[in-house]
């Protein structure tokens, strides 16, 4: 079966070799999540990021007031 | 240790909210020796995953052997400033990772996605998979320092600042509050910091 466990594995770790040094995740509110199901997720991104629809952000902490103790 | 100079860093802030970007991030890229960090919001299911990390070895050409090591953040695209924080701290802090917890074989990829698809007892469980509820405490002492911690807590314990009050301070999931003001904080912290501070204290 072409799942997409066996599709991202291919990609990110081939038999020639990778260049891949660590995959780790946050997981949703769903706690009975599958293997394939977090593949998916991941091939999307990869491929959003591919396309151009996926670009940096630099406004990860939007406007912080910062307080001084 | 790298951890540890990190918690050691952002408590010496002194500040709250605790700044993620061009502050955490450019010291835990320092002592972990990454060249590259990138945060991308993309479209994920909220109900599969809020964010996940991915860090790669990126070529620079046949004339310079030394590959780049970059560090790529995704998250949720829709998470509010709260839970985006949160979330690329937590993912962060794998640069922490050491060589048996990191995602680095095709077989450790598989037996990771097992893992969190069927978990296993505590005792079982593979280094890499103890790392995603490890880097989520690292992820609460770099965004609430010890310093910040006690200065929050006597308003908190009076009643005088609600769970979503102390969150909006620190910029972080309310959800957070609870285990924060517990026990199971200085807990982790003697686990995680404390071991270091005499070491620390000297640097």
């Amino acid at each position: 079966m072409n799942t997409h466990i066996e599709k991202m594995k291919a990609v990110m770790f081939p038999a020639e070799g990778t260049n891949v040094v660590n995959v780790k995740f946050f997981l949703g509110s769903d706690r009975r999540v599958s293997a394939d199901q977090l593949a998916v997720q991941l091939d999307r991104a990869d491929a959003q990021i591919r396309s151009g629809a996926a670009t940096r952000s630099h406004e990860l902490d939007g406007h912080l007031t910062v307080k001084t103790l | 240790m790298s951890f540890a100079r990190l918690y050691k860093f952002a408590a010496g802030l002194g500040q709250y909210p605790v700044r993620l970007e061009g502050v955490i991030d450019t010291k835990a890229k320092a002592l972990s020796s990454q060249d590259e960090l990138h945060y991308v919001p993309v479209d994920l299911d909220p109900e599969v995953s809020l964010g996940h990390i991915k860090q790669y070895r990126l070529s620079q050409g046949v004339y310079n052997p030394d590959p780049l090591w970059v560090t790529e953040i995704r998250y949720f695209k829709d998470l509010n400033v709260c839970w985006r924080r949160f979330v690329c701290c937590k993912e962060l802090m794998h640069v922490f990772d050491n060589t048996d917890e990191r995602t680095d074989t095709l077989e450790k990829f598989e037996q990771l996605l097992d893992e969190i698809e069927a978990p296993l007892p505590a005792d079982a469980q593979s280094p890499m998979y103890r790392t995603e509820s490890i880097t989520k405490w690292m992820a609460v002492l770099i965004l609430c320092p010890k310093p910040v911690r006690e200065f929050l807590r006597p308003q908190w314990e009076a009643g005088e600042m609600s769970d979503y009050e102390v969150a909006l301070e620190l910029r972080i999931p309310e959800v957070l509050i609870p285990s924060i003001m517990s026990p199971r904080y200085d807990l982790v912290y003697n686990l995680l910091v404390a071991p270091f501070e005499d070491q620390l204290e000297l640097e």
